[in-house]
């Protein structure tokens, strides 16, 4: 259980029950903030959830697991995570942009080059999410699914969600429960505009192509 | 909202996003020429001009236009010239509608020689073989917003480089591809000019209902299968007939 | 005092402002309506948050109620006001200075005081939730006195002599300011969120590495007579309550935190 800074409850101490706890200090409240709160030892008279809505927890949940795994695969060594990726079918130049650094910096750790720790972080984070998104949820071709516009006709793709910190949006769209309408109005509240136009992709005499489309 | 030049990332100066690759030691060698390359050391000729002169260029042919007969490069590449230029904020990127900014270029400088640009009204043909010296490469988001400055500069029409994107993505892919598979096969032992032919002929196989794995790239859901697939081939898989040229 | 400096990748994950005033009836709907109106220019979506509580007082069996608090967010669903039986509370994760919070603050207790006024502010918070998150920590966590003020990491230092491994800790202070104001300062190194993403508010997410927790809640509470719940009041005595906040962020962070992670885009 955590509390509202994500503090892992230590130890209640050794012969603690006789020993004065230290005392609960006021805070500023925080109703939007995800609070699961259990004051060690003692039985509290008012608990409080914040939200009932079990999906929400769910979240909660997910995002900690995602952090679990990440702490797991940090300890392996980068080539091997990112061939991990590569053999999900995900091209290099995405694998650049979902651990948020250039293709020649990914090419450098493939060939044994040395990575920061941050960067070995985010790579960990990577295949978490990857791990946890194939076990978790009914997704097929991971790579695929990344890559593919959430909306049809809209060119936002989970990999945009994930680069731009969305991560949560990424699983929340990968359990199915949600509209992807609903995630493109949290991701861009003006997509409808930002994404509207006059043209349209055909198949000329010599190759794809554009065009304004019919009115 | 009205349609304007985009800036790369908003209001956030994060040039990086514009480049897959700069500097000699990030570029691959073996990567097909391709749209938003840039080149030094390139004999360009003006028009009325005695003799020649050596410039950086950054080749604007639309990548669909420069390989005719589908992998041998065309006989003359459009470039534009590159020269040093002030850095454009992002708020700027709306207009200097004449070139396509590309601010820190040479992050290896500390002044304002890092930063250029590639002038629209400077423009050349070129020859591919002396196309010798590549010293960047544009990313895919790069590329959309050169496409969409050299067509505004052409034509007068704002096109939104998401629209861009449908139609670079898949050749973009494709030379993506080229590069993985060459890296896999001269790991194996293949040299550049059998990796290349070898992997041209892979993407042109003809495939069921006379499918290619090239055009399967044009299906943003069928590249992901041909990447894997490819990344298996390349270490084994053979054209069925030896190289005759040199293929760019 | 030099001024002060706002960082292009700031650490703050969480900013929020309460003010807190007695129990009050739960809002109608057409008070809730009332209040959607007043603040559809700055917060147009409603997204009424339901808190349960169990009261367990054995032997009795726990008692489960609920309440639902009108709660309105801006569409990017990354600040949001909520009015809830006790407080005012505006939450932001897009943090974009003191000014604009305050502002926001304004707007919500002036609508509140419009729709359903509230007698008298019981107490007044402001805290900052910042996650810093930094390029390396090879050496483990005894590295963050490269990132932090020395001063955050206890009697670390002394464990190399003593041949200890420091794992985590976790700190707390509390700062009197006399005349009611205290200003609680929690700390200490930390895996994952400090505020979990997936919640009603978004945030950017990194990656769920280690970071250095810095939580400072600077909050007021009347000592003798509780006052009016004014805005005026309300939004000086939200001035005060910053004033020390900024020095002391100054104060915790080293110049390296400064140069290669705060001020880098």
């Amino acid at each position: 259980m955590t509390d509202t800074s994500g503090l892992t409850t230590v130890d209640q101490g050794t012969a603690s029950a006789g020993i004065t706890p230290a005392p609960t200090l006021p805070e500023t409240g925080l109703p939007s903030v995800s609070q699961l709160r259990e004051h060690a030892g003692v039985l509290d008279t008012q608990a409080s959830l914040l939200r009932a809505d079990t999906s929400e927890l769910h979240g909660d949940l997910v995002m900690r697991e995602w952090g679990v795994k990440t702490t797991e695969l940090v300890r392996l060594d980068v080539p091997q995570l990112l061939a991990e990726l590569a053999d999900l079918g995900f091209a290099w130049r995405s694998i650049a942009q979902l651990i948020g650094v250039s293709v020649p910096a990914v090419q450098k750790w493939r060939r044994g080059g040395s990575v920061s720790g941050e960067s070995r972080t985010n790579t960990a984070a990577v295949v978490a999410a990857c791990r946890l998104i194939e076990e978790s949820y009914v997704v097929f071709g991971l790579a695929r699914w990344f890559e593919c516009p959430i909306l049809p006709g809209v060119p936002v793709t989970p990999l945009d969600l994930y680069i731009s910190k969305k991560i949560n949006l990424v699983f929340l769209l990968a359990s199915g429960k949600t509209d992807p309408v609903q995630v493109l109005d949290v991701f861009d509240p003006d997509w409808r505009d930002t994404y509207r136009s006059e043209f349209e992709v055909f198949q000329a005499d010599d190759g794809v192509a554009l065009r304004r489309r019919e009115q | 909202m009205p349609l304007n030049l985009e800036p790369p990332d908003g209001n956030r100066a994060d040039w990086g996003l514009l480049y897959r690759a700069r500097g000699t030691e990030e570029v691959v060698d073996h990567r097909p020429v391709f749209t938003g390359d840039i080149f030094t050391n390139v004999e360009v000729l003006a028009p009325r001009a005695e003799k020649p002169k050596s410039k950086t260029v950054m080749v604007i042919q639309h990548p669909c236009a420069m390989r005719p007969q589908g992998t041998g490069l065309a006989s003359s590449i459009l470039v534009a010239e590159v020269r040093q230029h002030p850095e454009v904020q992002p708020g700027q990127w709306s207009g200097y509608g004449k070139l396509m900014p590309l601010p820190e270029l040479y992050p290896q400088f500390t002044t304002g020689k890092r930063h250029a640009a590639a002038l629209f009204d400077h423009t050349y043909h070129v020859h591919p073989d002396d196309l010798a010296v590549r010293v960047a490469c544009l990313s895919p988001r790069g590329l959309n917003l050169l496409l969409q400055r050299w067509v505004f500069h052409s034509a007068r029409v704002v096109v939104p480089t998401h629209d861009f994107d449908e139609v670079t993505a898949p050749v973009y892919e494709e030379a993506d591809l080229i590069e993985d598979w060459c890296d896999i096969a001269m790991e194996a032992g293949r040299t550049v000019e059998e990796a290349l032919h070898d992997v041209n002929a892979w993407l042109q196989e003809g495939l069921e209902a006379g499918a290619t794995r090239q055009k399967m790239l044009e299906q943003d859901q069928l590249r992901s299968n041909v990447r894997r697939e490819l990344r298996t081939a390349a270490e084994t898989w053979r054209a069925p007939e030896a190289p005759v040229e040199d293929i760019a | 005092m030099p001024d002060r400096e706002f960082y292009p990748n700031a650490p703050a994950v969480l900013v929020a402002v309460e003010a807190r005033h007695p129990e009050s009836p739960d809002l109608d709907a057409s008070q809730q309506s009332e209040l959607k109106r007043l603040l559809a220019d700055v917060l147009p979506l409603p997204q009424p948050v339901t808190s349960q509580s169990i009261t367990h007082l054995p032997p009795a069996d726990p008692v489960v109620s609920e309440r639902t608090a009108p709660r309105f967010a801006t569409r990017d669903q990354a600040t949001a006001v909520t009015f809830n039986s006790q407080a005012v509370v505006v939450e932001t994760t897009s943090h974009k200075g003191f000014e604009e919070l305050c502002e926001l603050l304004r707007v919500a207790v002036r609508a509140r005081q419009q729709v359903a006024p509230v007698e008298g502010l019981m107490r007044l918070g402001l805290r900052y939730i910042d996650e810093v998150r930094v390029p390396d920590l090879a050496g483990g966590p005894q590295d963050w006195d490269e990132w932090v003020d020395s001063s955050l990491l206890g009697p670390i230092p002394l464990a190399a002599s003593l041949g200890l491994v420091p794992e985590q800790w976790q700190g707390l202070t509390v700062f009197d300011r006399g005349e009611g104001r205290k200003l609680i300062l929690r700390f200490g190194p930390r895996e994952g969120f400090a505020v979990a993403p997936g919640g009603p508010l978004q945030r950017a997410v990194p990656s769920p590495g280690p970071f250095f927790l810095l939580d400072i809640d600077s909050f007021w509470t009347p000592t003798g007579e509780v006052p009016e719940f004014a805005e005026d009041a309300i939004m000086r005595a939200c001035e005060e309550l910053h004033e020390p906040v900024w020095g002391l962020f100054e104060a915790l962070i080293t110049d390296r935190l400064r140069k290669e992670v705060l001020r880098n885009d």
